[in-house]
């Protein structure tokens, strides 16, 4: 039994799975990094390219 | 009117009889005619009065006197004056009594160097002086000692640079570093001369005093001594939405280095006005901000940098387009950027399975608006209970729930309940701390009419997403603890 339902022992019942099955949870990840991995690939780029940047900027 | 003008402490109070130029005879040869007016410009409207405190040792002032002033053939004084400003007019009796009206009102000090052409030293003045009452920053407080009395006094500290020993890449640094070491007891206090020296290994054929200034990867590494994980931001590099990641760490708690050209300023506010209309759809509560609220060593404490550039007196003479960097000094257990955070965030409130239109009718029918910031997990319990969740079962679960010292927290709202009553519906918590690949980094996520929640990661095991009916659900106030609204 998931620990979750510790959290509310008056009303255990409360809490279901989100996900009806296996497949439809492995479809959820798969989905989820599917989305996110082009946008957090630009990111990182940007971020090594700033880093690049500040090694030129003087400040005084 | 001037007492006790021959003593260590004498008090001059602004009046018909004495202006603020009296300043400039009492604490010479130390105050110039420029300090003064940077002083005059923030408190002219407040000061009444203020303490004369002679023969003040100053730590900070000290540490650069030490280590650089006094190898001068012609070394100034190693002492300086600090001047206390008080909304009334000052008795002495009245500050040794420790007297309530005296303390409350206290507007805070400014530490007066022998150094030329900048005289201002380590300050603190009250934010109440200069900032607008639709602002939000972030303070820390210190305890004064006047007169056998102790005062207090909550602001952001300011310096200005002494352009030899520093100049304002170190002004900027130790600003920032006097703020959290003031405010949190994991992070060291650096004085001048160490925080020019913190980034010294690194000065790689160049000398390191006099300042030459600093390139803004030596700020960088330089926080990263000081126990952050620092980041930085290029605009380039940003282009679409680098006003907003600023913002968001601003609104996360976290003042920050901001460069523009050829110079470095400290940010720790925000001004914003909340009726300005949204862009429609998904809008960030970022699209309300107006200003950013920042110290510039080169001019005086809480100037207002606006979007479009300097609208009076009080503003910065920069602009948002003017902003070409910022380095953020984040916590060392905040694996994940804010740019990612939201990243993974949108993912999963645009999910088919997990998403606003799925699970909430009543976000789903209408545009919102979207605050995102970090807070630590601790901040964010404390406040439950206050806050009520809009649902007495999703501020239980919260509260038993174990989560990550530092969360990502994206609050959503109903346009008109959160510009109006700042009341939201719902949040989504995301693990600071997860790799940005995975989708395992889910907390939970609270919509009025139902609450997903791992209950897996709680409990250190593999990913467990548990969805919670809920009823009679209310709106609730957004959370307030990063910053201090004035």
């Amino acid at each position: 039994m998931p620990e979750v339902l510790e959290l509310l022992p008056e009303n255990p019942g409360l809490a279901t799975p989100l996900f009806d099955s296996e497949d439809d949870y492995t479809r959820f990840r798969e989905e989820f990094i599917a989305t996110v991995s082009p946008e957090l690939e630009k990111w990182m780029e940007a971020r090594r390219r700033s880093e690049e940047e500040a090694r030129q900027r003087l400040l005084r | 009117m001037i007492l006790n003008e021959k003593s260590v402490h004498p008090i001059l109070h602004f009046d018909a009889q004495h202006s603020w130029d009296a300043l400039l005879t009492l604490v010479k040869p130390e105050l110039d005619v420029r300090g003064l007016k940077r002083l005059k410009d923030v408190l002219k409207p407040q000061a009444k009065g203020v303490v004369i405190e002679r023969h003040y040792i100053d730590k900070d002032y000290r540490d650069t006197f030490s280590h650089f002033h006094s190898k001068r053939f012609n070394t100034p004084h190693s002492r300086c004056v600090r001047l206390h400003f008080f909304s009334i007019p000052v008795q002495e009796d009245a500050i040794a009594s420790g007297e309530e009206a005296m303390a409350g009102a206290y507007l805070g000090y400014s530490v007066i160097r022998p150094t030329k052409p900048n005289c201002i030293g380590r300050t603190l003045l009250v934010h109440t002086l200069r900032v607008d009452n639709s602002a939000h920053l972030a303070v820390c407080r210190e305890q004064v000692h006047l007169l056998g009395t102790r005062l207090h006094v909550e602001g952001f500290p300011f310096i200005s640079q002494d352009a030899d020993a520093t100049v304002c890449a170190e002004s900027a640094l130790w600003m920032l570093l006097r703020y959290y070491s003031n405010r949190y007891s994991w992070y060291s206090e650096a004085l001048p001369f160490q925080i020019t020296n913190l980034a010294s290994s690194h000065a790689v054929g160049r000398r390191v005093y006099p300042s030459g200034g600093l390139f803004s990867w030596q700020l960088a590494e330089a926080l990263r001594l000081q126990r952050f994980s620092p980041l930085v931001y290029s605009r380039a590099q940003f282009p679409d939405n680098f006003e907003h990641l600023l913002y968001t760490y601003i609104e996360s708690g976290l003042p920050l280095l901001v460069t523009v050209p050829g110079h470095v300023i400290t940010a720790f506010g925000h001004d914003s006005d909340y009726h300005l209309p949204p862009s429609g759809g998904a809008a960030y509560s970022s699209e309300f901000n107006r200003a950013f609220i920042v110290n510039d060593d080169n001019c005086f404490p809480y100037q207002a940098l606006r979007h479009g550039g300097p609208q009076t007196g009080k503003d910065s003479r920069y602009g948002f387009g003017d902003i070409m960097e910022f380095i953020v000094p984040l916590p060392e257990k905040v694996f994940l950027a804010a740019e990612q955070a939201q990243t993974a965030i949108e993912a999963v409130l645009n999910g088919v399975e997990t998403g606003i239109l799925k699970h909430s009718p009543r976000l789903s029918s209408s545009a919102h608006v979207r605050r995102l910031f970090l807070t630590s997990s601790r901040s964010f319990k404390r406040h439950l209970t206050g806050r009520g969740m809009g649902n007495s079962t999703v501020a239980r679960i919260y509260r038993h729930l174990p989560m990550p010292h530092f969360i990502w927290v994206c609050e959503l709202a109903e346009v008109a309940e959160y510009q109006n009553e700042r009341k939201i519906l719902g949040e989504v918590l995301w693990d600071a701390t997860r790799n940005t690949h995975e989708p395992d980094g889910w907390t939970a996520l609270h919509y009025p009419e139902r609450l997903l929640v791992d209950a897996g990661s709680a409990f250190n095991r593999a990913q467990d997403l548990l969805k919670v009916d809920l009823t009679g659900s209310t709106s609730y106030s957004l959370f307030k603890s990063n910053l201090h609204t004035l």
